[in-house]
């Protein structure tokens, strides 16, 4: 009696997706939890490096309460941080979906644009970009960046001399001049958000915009009306991925902090790497509940 | 013209349609040009004359140009057998990777059971957890490897644990991989699902009333529907593991220190540096890099090519 209980619990479709998801269960528990437990385990510890293994000497929250209390810099960091994030996600979020709308048409020269906007994926890599950093690569880099910007800068020059003469505005067009300086950041971090824009974009039914085409709507409405609304899954994932990106990425100043602590100092950039975390996962649950409730699917 | 086309000539005067493309292509052509920028830079500082180089006048195009950096640097940064390494671990690593990934994806995203959404937070937790963390226990890990703990139960009885070293093998990449926590394998489990979960019912349905199989529905229904997003995530892993010094330095391979290793230490520690001028030197480590990234950017343009085609079929289909 009590066995077919069991059975009936467990129906045949749970059964399929559990076996579906196994691996991946074995893997998080045994390659990924148990090490990470361990290093756990070694914020509350001494940690020195002997001749065949680890040596830990235990004591307690030491390096919590050092943390929370002594570590002005690591505070302060996570702090300006998280503020910049804010701003700086909203910027490549509008940047990615306009850049796949412009992308997504069909235009002569589309297939080098859209080659040559993915390609910072590959040379963002660390080591490539560090090479390239100590080469001098850099700062020429910068330059080109810059010269875009003097280019876009003049532009808004003229743009706000035009609307100076009508005495409005000026602290916006300052605003957005400051953002075009980040514009070289920014196309460097937008090349998986494109991706999935365009593939979001092409899954929209084209009879939605025929029927739209057919009762008149301008193109403005067309965008808010039919493809922003149908784009938010997408939105959510790049939203998510931007955020765990912007966190992660190795030229992250925290990042940066914890891999020279690893070296010095096991424990402690453990600790540090734990607060780390459990900011980072607060913030996308956060995220994910307020945006989740706004995404529409078709179905 | 694509029936989907987002801005409709219909709904522009002709002006307007014309200035939309100017403003396009003026746009487009800027973005390119900072994004291709470094590679633009590699490709025409290894080409030049390191005297030219220096000289300074000759902008992007080398006045004479020339192949002799990337023989001179052959020299001390013999290319091909850390490329050799860096080839195999990519390969075998992204491809099962990538198959398990799909695996999960499809479970999480098209089927509902206990737990699921249990397993659904535990992927965003690896996608979230700096990997820095978890790297050194994992290291003393795969040193002393133990499947399940038989080593331990044999250890029992022998009186010594049964263990395996991995780190001089393969099998520090493919153990992970095998179980779904490869390098970056949770944002990988995260876009199969998401786009799993996003299809529609009908195949699935029709499919199960013929009598496939589970597995079959995933392999031959499912999986060909998402072709766009297996290739752009077998583009990503691909990336993802060439590029890495981070999990890959950890291991010591029998076979040599992969591609990204040995460019990390060229660069950290100037090898070769003593014997060369600082004029061959830049112009040189250039060419290195140029060799490390070409690869990569060939794979990524196959690619790019097979997946513009899928995005615009998956499109077309509606």
């Amino acid at each position: 009696m009590k066995k077919t209980k069991k059975r009936t619990l467990l129906t045949p479709t749970d059964k399929t997706g559990l076996l579906f998801v196994l691996p991946f269960i074995i893997g998080f528990i045994w390659l990924f939890m148990k090490p990470l437990l361990e290093s756990l385990n070694y914020t509350f510890h001494r940690v020195t490096v002997g001749s065949d293994g680890l040596l830990l000497t235990p004591i307690g929250f030491e390096n919590w309460r050092y943390m929370a209390n002594d570590d002005a810099e690591f505070i302060k960091k996570l702090i300006t941080m998280s503020s910049e994030m804010l701003v700086q996600i909203l910027v490549i979020m509008f940047i990615s979906i306009f850049l796949a709308v412009l992308l997504v048409d069909k235009f002569p020269g589309r297939l080098f644009f859209r080659t040559s906007l993915f390609l910072p994926m590959i040379f963002g890599a660390a080591p490539i970009m560090a090479a390239f950093n100590s080469l001098g690569g850099s700062s020429e880099m910068k330059e080109s960046g810059n010269a875009f910007i003097t280019l876009s800068g003049e532009m808004t020059g003229f743009v706000n001399d035009i609307i100076q003469s009508f005495g409005v505005l000026t602290p916006l067009i300052e605003k957005f001049t400051v953002y075009a300086g980040t514009l070289f950041n920014l196309v460097w971090n937008t090349a998986l958000q494109i991706i999935i824009f365009i593939i979001g974009l092409q899954a929209i039914p084209s009879q939605l915009y025929e029927v739209a085409k057919m009762e008149g709507a301008t193109k403005w409405e067309t965008f808010w009306k039919i493809t922003f609304p149908l784009l938010t899954p997408s939105i959510l994932l790049c939203l998510i991925y931007s955020i765990i990106d912007y966190f992660n990425t190795s030229t992250n100043p925290i990042v940066q902090l914890i891999d020279t602590n690893m070296i010095n100092r096991l424990d402690y950039a453990c600790t540090q790497s734990w607060a780390y975390a459990v900011l980072i996962f607060a913030v996308v649950l956060i995220v994910n509940a307020i945006v989740s409730r706004k995404v529409i699917t078709l179905d | 013209m694509s029936p989907n086309t987002l801005l409709n000539k219909n709904m522009l005067s002709p002006i307007g349609s014309f200035l939309y493309k100017l403003f396009r292509y003026i746009l487009l052509l800027g973005i390119s040009y900072v994004a291709l920028f470094p590679i633009i830079k590699m490709l025409s500082a290894s080409l030049t004359m390191p005297e030219d180089y220096f000289a300074g006048n000759s902008g992007f195009v080398p006045p004479r140009p020339t192949f002799e950096n990337f023989k001179n640097s052959q020299a001390y940064f013999p290319f091909w057998k850390p490329a050799k390494v860096t080839i195999l671990i990519t390969f075998t690593s992204t491809i099962v990777s990538v198959f398990i990934c799909s695996l999960v994806g499809y479970g999480l995203g098209r089927y509902k059971f206990k737990g699921s959404n249990l397993v659904y937070a535990a992927v965003l937790f690896t996608i979230i957890m700096p990997i820095q963390t978890a790297q050194i226990p994992l290291t003393y890990y795969y040193r002393w490897f133990d499947f399940f703990g038989i080593g331990k139960l044999v250890g029992l009885f022998t009186g010594k644990d049964l263990t395996v070293n991995l780190l001089p093998n393969l099998g520090s990449f493919l153990i992970p991989a095998v179980f779904g926590v490869g390098l970056k394998s949770g944002i990988f489990i995260f876009l199969f699902r998401q786009f799993f979960a996003g299809m529609s019912k009908d195949l699935e349905e029709a499919a199960k009333l013929d009598g496939c199989s589970p597995f079959k529905i995933y392999w031959k229904v499912m999986l060909p529907n998402i072709i766009p997003v297996l290739v752009t995530v077998i583009l990503l892993s691909t990336i993802y593991y060439w590029n890495d010094s981070l999990v890959t330095g950890m291991s010591n391979l029998n076979m040599g220190r992969p591609l990204m290793v040995e460019v990390e230490s060229l660069i950290a520690l100037r090898v070769g540096a003593n014997q060369l001028s600082a004029m061959r030197m830049e112009v040189e480590y250039y060419s290195i890099l140029l060799l490390a990234v070409l690869p990569l950017v060939a794979v990524f343009i196959f690619c790019q090519k097979f997946f513009v085609e899928c995005m615009d079929r998956s499109g077309s289909k509606g």
